[in-house]
């Protein structure tokens, strides 16, 4: 058995293992990979022990143990996390969901799917497909993220402009408190006006205020059709202009992408997908529904590009024209990973009207700060990526990429928008939280904090700190 | 073979430093975690050392002195399949199973208690021996594996080999080849219009000492497709085994010695029904040697080397006469369901998925059917299914469950590794769909000379469950339900 490395006490791991006849993993080389999650340029330290519970029951035990033994307990799922909201701090039980990771059951009368917190979200649309229907909310992650960690973070996708985020979808859920009680939030019907919204108020809470266990989700009917469009600029504020226009003309696509020059550029290299050496910005547009309805959207969606300067406008005319246009979208950030090995993906989200001054505003960010920066995202939701592409081991430009970051969630502040669309704050945004929200609300969060969790064991150090009587930060 | 001459390299082997990796190389993994989404060991564990990010982690933790060298990291680096499904799907491109052997070569000298696992290694290098091991264990074959391939009782009850189905060693390898001389006059006839190009068919080791007839299978179909074959006069192990191992200077040897021999005879292209051998040639040697003074001719044999399933590709197939009746396969008149499994090597090595699918649906006869997730691994691996008997396994029965839910009586494949594995699996789950490499479906077609097996009689009804003991050349190539 190799040694723990952090004052997780031997005998406590020993109880845990008892307690959940199961594995626990409690050496070093077993601690590495959970010391980190997907966030970059974050100090990594090992977590006290991780834990595999396949059972509520099981996570339940482990919690009614942590909550007797006062040790801290981080919810874990695939550690896909944008935000550090995964990253130990300091010897916590990392408490690991992927062992629960059954579809219970999908009603098809009811359109709703039940499932444990531990599934694989891309299973959930797989099985919803087999049926007709739809579980719309799909993060970059959708094929790795587990269907409880974008619950806790509330995790948005290239849907987003039409169907909403996963909070829309979530009717119930069932989670674990910091005391190991069982709660059942929210139901399996589409309205629920019985006392306080549980299920909302735990939809995004990060992993602080109670472990997800099980999820009751809605679904929809699966579009019949889609058309997909792609818009060259010659200015990245004409794109940004044009979505404007579009929403402005009561147009509501599926997905409405953009991405500048620098993305362009990226991505004809990486994968040739045959996007317009000259384009400034590029739009990625897909309208979806009735067959019918589609065609005549995407002819209206031609028009209002046309109208608002666009250079060209291609309608996809088959399934791999459509293909060859999602392919340039998705393999945005792999594209731009290859031209420098660290990037730093922000999440800085402002109403949609305000998206060409946040566009200038990031442009400019980057020129005074030296660095290079791409963007792209979901224009049409106002929530853009700028990622800063640069050099881990380069301090100096690390630096500046710090400064920069300040003054992107400042500018996004400034311009009504928020720090983060569909990240979450996790550790990386909290210095921030408390000038985005305001200080009467933050004070609101940390009540209902200690209301859920007065010991503080749930992931602490993620969101805010919580200011106790006891002094513990 | 082993000449005093090519015995030691005259170069500097390139020095592999952990400190070096992180450098452009390590620094890349953004840890996104995509790779957790084709990890099969992921799939069966769900902990994150199985993942490439996770092991990539371990990887800067142990060259920045914060976990030693222990045997549990060593543990851990060896529950992999060196499959690539990750450096395939990685974003940031990442080239992890070449890190993932720099780390194990760094392993390799330090925990204890690997001896047997050394000695194993040292086979790879002593042919001759092997040869004679190879001799006494076709001779003794009966006494402790049954005619369908599993291992006799007790092993196949109680112990760690419970349950193991090997392929029959017949005590007489591929090479070298008795009737070479007529080989090389009927090739010369057959394939030696001027301008035919020369084929170097390098065997491999399992299809050396374990399926024999599959290598004769290929030597035939490349003649009819036009080539002069060659073939090595006496066989040598590529080196995978010992650099997956992380015996890194020892593979660099073989390495060093396979070029050296390659180097004597002129050929236009080096053909191999095994894609580990293939994607050693093409990816590790060129890897293995840079720097050395074989670099470049690594580089010339690795843009000379293919699959036998690229050379059937495309025009290849259809330029065979197709006979079902003496293919592999029992004759039928209605179309025979068939299914491909896709070897990891091939397609993480950038050999398109596509050509075996095109051979298959170009045999009219057979009606082809796609599995679920045709690309996963089998779980074989090498030796990992003897290393790692129950996770093995376990992969494994997700591959027969895809394959069962087709309802093929046959599955096609164009690896030796991957026909053991899925023969032992099959078996295993009782079913009676039969396992075929490529090669050996292809020369069942149009095959003019006497097949090396005899023939099934035909079974219309498709009811045939199990075969009578050597009635099929591949002596254990033939599942039986009541294979226990």
């Amino acid at each position: 058995m190799g040694k723990s490395v952090l004052p997780m006490p031997k005998g406590m791991i020993g109880k845990i293992g008892t307690l959940l006849r199961r594995r626990v993993l409690s050496a070093a080389e077993e601690l590495v990979p959970y010391s980190f999650d997907a966030t970059p340029g974050l100090e990594s330290r090992l977590p006290g022990a991780v834990v595999f519970p396949s059972s509520t029951e099981e996570v339940s035990a482990v919690l009614e143990f942590a909550d007797r033994e006062g040790l801290p307990v981080i919810p874990r799922g695939a550690g896909t996390n944008l935000a550090g909201g995964t990253v130990p701090t300091g010897a916590e039980v990392v408490i690991c969901l992927t062992a629960m990771k059954r579809i219970i059951g999908l009603n098809e009368a009811d359109l709703i799917v039940d499932v444990e917190a531990g599934v694989v979200t891309a299973a959930i649309d797989a099985e919803a497909a087999r049926l007709g229907l739809f579980y719309p909310p799909d993060p970059g992650s959708v094929a790795v993220t587990t269907i409880g960690g974008n619950i806790a973070q509330n995790a948005g996708g290239l849907r987003g402009l039409k169907y909403g985020v996963t909070r829309d979808y979530v009717l119930g859920l069932e989670a674990v408190t910091a005391t190991g009680d069982v709660v059942h939030a929210g139901g399996r019907t589409v309205k629920n006006a019985t006392g306080y919204d549980l299920a909302g108020l735990l939809t995004g809470s990060e992993g602080t205020l109670a472990v997800i266990t099980g999820a009751t989700l809605r679904l929809l009917p699966r579009p019949a059709d889609r058309r997909s469009l792609l818009a060259t600029f010659g200015s990245i504020s004409d794109a940004a202009a044009a979505v404007a226009g579009l929403i402005s003309a009561r147009v509501v696509p599926a997905t409405l992408e953009i991405m500048d020059r620098q993305t362009i550029r990226a991505v004809e290299a990486h994968s040739h997908p045959g996007l317009p050496g000259d384009a400034e910005a590029v739009l990625l547009i897909e309208v979806d529904g009735p067959a019918a309805v589609v065609v005549s959207e995407a002819e209206t969606v031609t028009g209002i590009l046309e109208a608002n300067r666009a250079m060209t406008v291609h309608r996809a005319a088959d399934g791999a024209e459509r293909d060859r246009i999602w392919l340039a979208r998705r393999v945005a950030l792999s594209a731009l990973a290859r031209t420098r090995p660290t990037l730093i993906l922000e999440d800085a989200t402002v109403p949609r009207s305000q998206v060409p001054d946040m566009v200038s505003a990031l442009r400019e960010i980057a020129a005074r700060h030296e660095l290079v920066m791409a963007t792209f995202g979901h224009a049409g939701d106002g929530n853009l990526h700028p990622t800063i592409l640069t050099d881990r081991r380069d301090a100096a430009e690390m630096s500046r990429v710090r400064g920069a970051v300040d003054e992107i969630f400042e500018a996004a502040l400034r311009l009504g928008g928020t720090l983060s669309g569909e990240h979450g704050i996790g550790t990386a945004k909290k210095p921030y939280l408390e000038a985005a929200i305001g200080g009467a609300s933050l004070a609101a969060l940390r009540g209902i904090k200690a209301a859920f969790d007065p010991r503080g064991i749930l992931n602490p150090g993620k969101l805010f700190d919580a200011v106790g009587e006891d002094g513990r930060p | 073979m082993n000449n005093a001459d090519s015995a030691t390299p005259a170069c500097r082997p390139r020095e592999w430093d952990l400190a070096g990796l992180l450098g452009d190389d390590l620094v890349r993994c953004s840890r996104c975690g995509f790779c957790q989404a084709v990890c099969p060991v992921y799939r069966e564990t769900g902990e994150e050392s199985a993942t490439a990010r996770g092991k990539l982690s371990l990887v800067e933790a142990l060259a920045q002195g914060k976990i030693p060298p222990s045997r549990r990291l060593y543990d851990l680096f060896y529950r992999c399949l060196v499959c690539r499904a990750c450096a395939d799907a990685c974003p940031s491109g990442v080239p992890t199973d070449h890190i993932f052997l720099i780390a194990r070569t760094v392993l390799a000298t330090a925990p204890a208690g690997l001896g047997a696992k050394k000695i194993f290694l040292t086979a790879f290098e002593r042919p001759r021996l092997v040869n004679l091991l190879v001799k006494v264990a076709g001779a003794a074959w009966p006494l402790f594996f049954r005619p369908s391939g599993f291992i006799r009782w007790p092993a196949n009850q109680f112990g760690p080999l419970r349950g193991t189905r090997l392929p029959r060693l017949s005590g007489r390898p591929f090479l070298p080849r008795r009737d070479r001389a007529e080989d090389e006059k009927a090739g010369s006839e057959a394939g030696s219009k001027p301008g035919s190009a020369t084929a170097l068919f390098f065997a491999g080791c399992l299809i050396n000492y374990a399926y024999a007839e599959t290598g004769e299978s290929a030597v035939r179909i490349l003649e009819r497709l036009g080539y002069r074959v060659i073939v090595p006069r006496d066989h040598r192990c590529c080196g995978t085994p010992l650099a997956v191992n992380g015996e890194t200077e020892r593979a660099r040897k073989l390495a060093h010695q396979n070029l050296h021999d390659l180097a004597s005879t002129p050929f236009d292209v080096l053909v191999t029904a095994c894609p580990s051998c293939a994607s050693t040639f093409r990816d590790l040697y060129p890897n293995l040697l840079a720097g050395t003074a074989d670099a470049d001719r690594a580089a010339t044999v690795a843009a000379k080397t293919v699959h036998l399933v690229d050379v059937l590709g495309g025009e290849g197939a259809r330029r065979l006469t197709v006979s079902p009746a003496s293919s592999v396969l029992p004759g039928r008149e209605e179309p025979f369901l068939v299914t491909y499994h896709d070897p990891c090597h091939l397609i993480h090595g950038g050999h398109p998925p596509a050509r075996p699918r095109e051979i298959l649906n170009s045999l009219p006869w057979v009606r082809y059917v796609e599995m679920a997730n045709a690309g996963s691994c089998c779980g074989g691996g090498g030796t990992f299914a003897y290393t790692h008997r129950e996770l093995s396994a376990s992969i494994a029965s997700r591959k027969v469950d895809a394959i069962l839910a087709t309802g093929a009586a046959a599955v096609v494949t164009s690896c030796p590794g991957c026909v053991t594995q899925l023969r032992e699996a099959l078996a295993r789950a009782g079913s009676s769909a039969r396992v075929a490499h490529i090669a050996d479906l292809m020369d069942g077609c149009g095959n003019t000379s006497a097949p090396s097996h005899p023939r099934e009689p035909s079974d219309p009804a498709g009811t045939r469950r199990g075969y009578s003991e050597g009635s099929d050349g591949y002596g254990s190539g033939t599942p039986r339900l009541s294979g226990r």
